[in-house]
């Protein structure tokens, strides 16, 4: 047996934190998705007359609920690990701190998310066996790999030329975005597991408050040094330069977004697992 | 066994231990005795793991317990003194944090309830406070790990309870189909290193020292930022002599009034037999505590 890692000393560390998930998360889980069901279930019985897009609303429905499980998980199934008395017994856990981080890492960044694509295709499933023609054609399955900004509704006019719009929309769609997402993902979980790891009390608003700081700190940057950019060069350019300048400014903005979002979630992460090493009682 | 040696300790600017050495040997029941805030459960805390020194070592059979290495882990258990229990049963409970221990044993568990008479099937929030803190008890002892760290174990039992809990300590001890319940509960795949049982190390830190004076054997008194003693009856009764008589004695290191007379606490220059009382010699070593450190002169140095 190795002192860092064992899979049947993981294996009981898993059981063990699964029993809590069910425990302390089963009637939340219960709720919050009866949600999308009824949703469903509304479609399901008027689906002769429904419109597509009623039916590709249920993709946000689950992507908000999967936010809201994911931001309550680490505080619902670990919310005494750091209480300087009730924590004890986790810390005392015979486990490594990596088997305990990495049974954190499962439910919290793992299990959550799948529990809402497993169910979220089981139903879709369902309700696209239905006979005759319905607006059910395994849009939720398709998204989980290929989600592209062309699925959505929403029309964007990158530069007010036709043309350009579609060639640029094109492009963002040959992206494989589905990455970015579980980037996203990835990183507001391990926010919420460190923050966990790291408040006593008030876990929730504490990060929820700080994130909005952060978030209201990060916008006024933006405008500011937005605003002083001087536009007038683009009137110069041809249809087919924006469209390269707007690609490009595309790819900068998606390669930061991603390059932070990764480097946030290891930092976080990282975090995380030394407060479970490091937490004193 | 349990090494401790210059070991520092504070909680922000409030040093608690200050370069303090201290050993505890296997296979006997300390009682770790001092006043109110003197560190009696960060002691407990750091050996365990829960706390880390500030500087100093504290060793543990070769593990640091602050590295938390789970070998070290499944051969220690801590009850800290605020009961706090789960929604759920202790055979649950019990089930639940067993699995993580090798020599974990349920029907001793079982027995250790029975004897205790606690219902194993009933729910902790349906308990009294003396039948969690006896429930969790049972607990500790059944995962059978070779360091069990009591923190005022006996406070909130009522009379029948403190004598149970010290029924149980004692058999627990002196349990002699100890090696060979170690052996079934590891199974056949079990190595050596995680099976091989030893006469547990118990220390129970305690205010009641009457609850537990037929029950620990040595003694370790912790004042502020120092160890006392650390002492075992043995030691204690060849350098003392705890002289029950009518009179106070003039020498007495200290003297306390009992019914009858008086019990005083004397140097043993003649080499005479006596019965420690352990609450007199608490007292005697807290009012002269340099008389007292001469005297003893070891296991403690500072």
């Amino acid at each position: 047996m190795n002192n860092t890692f064992d899979i049947r000393r993981f294996g009981n560390v898993v059981r063990r934190d699964g029993m809590s998930y069910f425990k302390n998360f089963g009637w939340t889980l219960v709720v919050l998705w009866s949600i999308p069901i009824l949703h469903w279930i509304m479609v399901y019985v008027s689906m002769e007359t429904s419109d597509s897009e009623v039916v590709a609303r249920r993709d946000i429905l689950i992507s908000v609920l999967r936010l809201i499980s994911l931001i309550i998980v680490p505080s619902r199934l670990y919310k005494n690990v750091n209480d300087s008395r009730k924590g004890m017994l986790y810390s005392m856990t015979p486990a490594s701190s990596l088997e305990k981080f990495l049974s954190m890492f499962l439910y919290c960044v793992i299990v959550t998310p799948t529990i809402y694509m497993l169910g979220a295709i089981a139903v879709d499933t369902l309700l696209a066996l239905k006979p005759g023609t319905n607006p059910y054609d395994g849009f939720i399955l398709g998204d989980l790999f290929n989600h592209n900004l062309s699925n959505s509704s929403v029309t964007i006019n990158y530069v007010g030329d036709r043309r350009a719009n579609a060639i640029i929309a094109e492009y963002i769609a040959s992206k494989s975005l589905w990455v970015y997402r579980y980037v996203c993902i990835l990183c507001i979980s391990s926010i919420f597991m460190f923050t966990n790891m790291l408040f006593k009390k008030r876990k929730l608003s504490k990060t929820i408050g700080i994130l909005t700081l952060v978030g209201i700190i990060f916008m006024i940057l933006t405008v500011v040094f937005t605003v002083n950019i001087d536009y007038e060069f683009l009137e110069d350019y041809t249809a087919d330069e924006l469209v390269d300048y707007m690609i490009r400014v595309y790819d900068c903005v998606f390669h930061f977004v991603f390059c932070t979002a990764a480097t946030l979630s290891i930092i976080f992460l990282y975090f995380t697992y030394r407060r479970i090493k490091k937490q004193t009682y | 066994m349990i090494t401790i040696n210059n070991l520092d300790f504070s909680y922000k600017n409030v040093a608690v231990f200050k370069n303090i050495s201290l050993e505890f040997k296997e296979g006997n029941v300390y009682g770790l005795l001092g006043e109110n805030g003197v560190g009696k459960t960060t002691m407990l805390k750091i050996i365990s793991g829960l706390q880390f020194p500030k500087n100093g070592t504290c060793v543990v059979d070769d593990f640091i317990p602050s590295e938390r290495n789970p070998y070290f882990l499944q051969n220690i258990f801590y009850l800290p003194e605020e009961v706090i229990t789960e929604d759920t049963t202790p055979e649950k409970f019990i089930n639940k944090i067993g699995v993580f221990y090798p020599r974990y044993d349920y029907a001793y568990f079982l027995n250790l309830m029975k004897e205790l008479e606690v219902d194993p099937s009933r729910k902790f929030n349906a308990m009294s406070y003396g039948q969690k803190k006896k429930s969790l008890l049972a607990c500790a002892l059944s995962l059978r790990t070779d360091y069990l760290l009591l923190d005022e174990p006996t406070n909130g039992l009522d009379i029948p309870s403190k004598a149970l809990f010290r029924k149980v300590i004692l058999q627990h001890c002196v349990s002699t189909d100890l090696a060979d319940s170690h052996v079934s509960a590891c199974g056949q795949n079990s190595t050596s290193d995680t099976c091989g049982g030893r006469v547990p190390t118990i220390i129970i830190s305690t205010h009641q020292v009457k609850d537990v004076e037929n029950l620990i054997d040595p003694i370790v008194i912790l004042d502020h930022e120092e160890v006392l003693l650390n002492a075992t009856f043995e030691e204690i009764s060849s350098k003392l002599y705890f002289d029950y008589g009518s009179e106070k004695s003039d020498e007495a290191l200290y003297t306390e009034m009992i019914p009858g007379g008086y019990i005083n606490v004397l140097q043993n220059k003649y080499g005479m037999e006596s019965k420690v009382n352990v609450e007199a010699l608490f007292n005697a070593v807290r009012n002269n505590k340099k008389v007292v450190r001469d005297i003893f002169a070891v296991g403690c140095e500072q």
